[in-house]
């Protein structure tokens, strides 16, 4: 199934569809401003940011870097840190500054173009409705007005 | 790999070890006064002042410490917990 967005009426964007790949995962193809390709994300509940990336994939979504680290806390309770940089998306049919966290570690590589490229996170799922469902293969970002 | 994101890659790694360093220590010494913030505060730190910006949002915060202080390494702490990562990086 292609991921897609769908226009409930007028021009007011009220889904986000995407689907359930092989590996069980919800993607949802995320465009991009001056991107005809967009990007091609896995939605993560648990990661309470906005966006995700691997350094390697850092030149692909032509976002600032800032100056600024940030401390993550992992699921073991490790702690990682990870830059903080600012780009935009289009979210909801508008274009959106978005936080993007980028993660640097040795031996990642870029992402081939059929997998995601970032995670998607709570940070820009709330305060909208998710919804992944594995029977029919389906993943549905629902704005909430 | 090419040179240029081997290049970026060591400059992430060198300023975020540096950061965490420099950074710890000033939310230790800062610690009363940044836990009196508002949960959800994004306070970004100058790593070699100690001074800092407040924001709602790390947007908000990383534009204004831009604003004040230009460029130089910085620390973020969310007062209340940060960023949580389940998958995990390795």
């Amino acid at each position: 199934m292609r991921s897609g967005v769908v226009f409930s009426w007028g021009e007011v964007l009220s889904d986000i569809i995407g689907h359930v790949d092989a590996r069980n995962r919800p993607i949802i193809l995320l465009p991009l401003p001056n991107d005809e390709d967009g990007l091609l994300v896995t939605v993560d509940t648990g990661f309470s940011g906005q966006l995700l990336i691997h350094d390697a994939d850092f030149p692909r979504l032509k976002c600032e870097l800032t100056d600024l680290r940030v401390p993550v806390e992992l699921a073991d309770r490790r702690t990682g840190v990870l830059a903080q940089a600012r780009g935009r998306i289009t979210w909801f049919g508008e274009s959106l500054a978005v936080d993007i966290l980028v993660a640097t570690t040795e031996r990642s590589y870029r992402a081939p173009p059929d997998e995601p490229t970032a995670l998607l996170g709570t940070g820009l799922l709330n305060p909208n409705r998710l919804i992944v469902d594995f029977a029919s293969r389906r993943v549905v970002i629902s704005r909430e007005e | 790999m090419n040179d240029d994101l081997e290049a970026l890659r060591e400059r992430l790694r060198t300023t975020g070890e540096l950061a965490r360093d420099k950074g710890e220590v000033w939310v230790e010494k800062l610690g009363p006064e940044l836990s009196a913030l508002p949960k959800g505060t994004v306070v970004a730190i100058n790593c070699a002042t100690g001074e800092y910006v407040l924001g709602k949002t790390r947007l908000e915060a990383a534009d204004a410490f831009e604003k004040r202080f230009g460029k130089t390494l910085g620390w973020v702490h969310e007062v209340g917990g940060g960023v949580f990562l389940g998958g995990g990086i390795v």
